[in-house]
């Protein structure tokens, strides 16, 4: 099992906000939704506060 | 549990200002509920490796509510306006438009035949005391021409003021936007949008209000049809107040889940779910030049997509590191609602981009393509579709843009709704 972080592609609307606060630019904005890099993330989960939609999350896989 | 006169759910523009001026110039015990770990929501900003980006708002508008409400607040409007405001791009040429007659000049520039642009015009003339109603501008103009540059000059003015399409934008709110005269003059705040709504903010805490940030609010507690308290919880601890007045800017449609649909008749809960977002899309491009040299709004009349084109590090260079430029390109999506293809709204808007700043991808360092929709939209409610500030439960407001004044947009459509709720709360309480 690995913990790694999950967008809900039903509730991210791409505004971005997320992209703008990663420093590690592991999330980027694509054509409406977000992207997670999994190799760039490190799960310090400060977008998880920023996404005002809470689409982000952390998720066992 | 500690009590207060009023709890604001949502600290952006409409609940910041209703918190500053219940607190400041009513004296009333005040707390403000934020989900996020800033203020502002909408009206706000961010810094991005070194760039100011808008959570929301792109520009402010001057000499409108917002600054009234600074002006009674004390407090310094810093707001920088570029001059000339607004040109047109048209045939490759940018056009300033004469003070006088400008609608009409700018229609004749823009229709290929100039007889059309006065059909136009005189269709404009003759509607706009009595718009008819229930028709959206593009069913209305119909009526009158197919020329192409008409709908491109109200694509341009609907996209960039109410983030719509023309189908999606009925044609008396447009008459109604023109009468009210509202957003004549916009600009940037140096210090980002975040300046203003922490200045807001401040106003609420030096009166003896609370603002508690990540403050994820979960039910509003009703007794005999009045808000008696909220509960939330800040980092997965319960907390909760006792409040005499409930205000929510967080929509109307959220707010009755917080509350419980079943307070709530019929009438009012169809009538709320009736207000559709409006959806914004922009492509923020950061480069070492600035890519238009017009430090106003370029509007696009013959765009696809694209309503406007502004670079605001014109204006404000303190938005952007040192050199370095940002140049945003915004337009409304055809439509604003779910599916939203994602490819095909931001592939036409990149195309604009592409047509109007040549080579841009060439010249740019990085950009980013944001879409506000979902609950996070350009705007809550469209043109036309607005409700009152009122709720079922006496003691329970909403204000922010899903239940703005007709004929106002934007962040002063926002203050001026926490207006409105401010004079209820003053008369029922007699202060």
């Amino acid at each position: 099992m690995t913990t790694r972080l999950k967008i809900n592609e039903a509730r991210c609307a791409g505004c971005g906000q997320c992209t703008l606060i990663c420093e590690l630019e592991a999330l980027t904005a694509e054509w409406g939704r977000a992207v997670v890099d999994h190799d760039l993330c490190v799960l310090c989960g400060l977008c998880l506060d920023f996404c005002p939609l809470e689409a982000i999350s952390m998720a066992e896989e | 549990m500690t009590d207060f006169d009023v709890i604001v759910i949502g600290a952006g523009a409409g609940g910041l200002s209703a918190g500053a001026l219940l607190a400041a110039r009513r004296g009333l015990k005040v707390l403000v509920l934020e989900r996020l770990p800033f203020i502002g929501g909408r009206f706000s900003s961010l810094t991005h490796k070194g760039y100011t980006l808008t959570t929301g708002a792109v520009s402010i508008e001057g000499r409108g509510p917002l600054e009234e409400l600074f002006s009674e607040l004390d407090l310094p409007f810093n707001l920088r306006c570029p001059e000339p405001q607004v040109k047109y791009w048209i045939n490759g040429r940018d056009i300033d438009l004469p003070p006088k007659d400008g609608f009409r000049v700018l229609l004749e520039e823009a229709c290929a035949d100039p007889s059309e642009a006065a059909k136009v015009l005189r269709a404009v003339r003759d509607d706009a005391d009595s718009p008819p109603e229930g028709l959206s501008i593009s069913d209305w103009l119909a009526r009158y021409t197919d020329d192409p540059g008409a709908y491109g000059v109200f694509h341009a003015l609907c996209g960039g003021i109410f983030s719509v399409s023309l189908a999606d934008a009925p044609v008396g709110e447009f008459f109604s936007l023109l009468r009210a005269r509202s957003f004549r003059r916009f600009g940037f705040p140096p210090g980002g949008n975040a300046e203003l709504s922490s200045a807001l903010g401040g106003v609420i805490e030096k009166h003896g209000g609370r603002i508690i940030k990540n403050a994820k609010v979960g039910r509003v507690r009703v007794r005999d049809g009045r808000a008696v308290g909220v509960e939330w919880t800040v980092k997965g601890k319960s907390m909760e107040a006792g409040c005499s007045w409930a205000v929510s800017n967080i929509g109307a449609d959220r707010t009755m889940d917080l509350v419980g649909r079943e307070w709530f008749p019929q009438e009012e809960i169809t009538r709320v779910g009736q207000v559709k977002e409006a959806y914004t899309l922009t492509i923020e491009i950061f480069s070492d030049r600035p890519l238009i040299d017009f430090p106003g709004v370029l509007m696009l009349p013959q765009a696809k997509r694209a309503a406007f084109i502004v670079c605001p590090t014109l204006t404000c260079p303190e938005w952007a590191p040192k050199g370095r430029h940002m140049t945003i390109v915004l337009g409304p999506p055809s439509k604003s609602e779910e599916p939203f293809d994602g490819r095909r709204e931001f592939g036409q808007l990149l195309e604009d981009a592409e047509k109007f700043l040549p080579g841009f991808e060439k010249n740019a360092m990085e950009w980013i393509m944001r879409s506000f929709r979902k609950g996070w939209p350009g705007f809550r409610s469209r043109p036309g579709h607005d409700l009152g500030p009122e709720t079922s439960l006496v003691n329970l407001f909403n204000v922010g843009d899903s239940v703005k004044p007709s004929g106002l947009y934007g962040v002063g459509a926002c203050v001026q709704s926490a207006r409105t709720v401010v004079e209820k709360i003053t008369k029922a309480e007699k202060i």
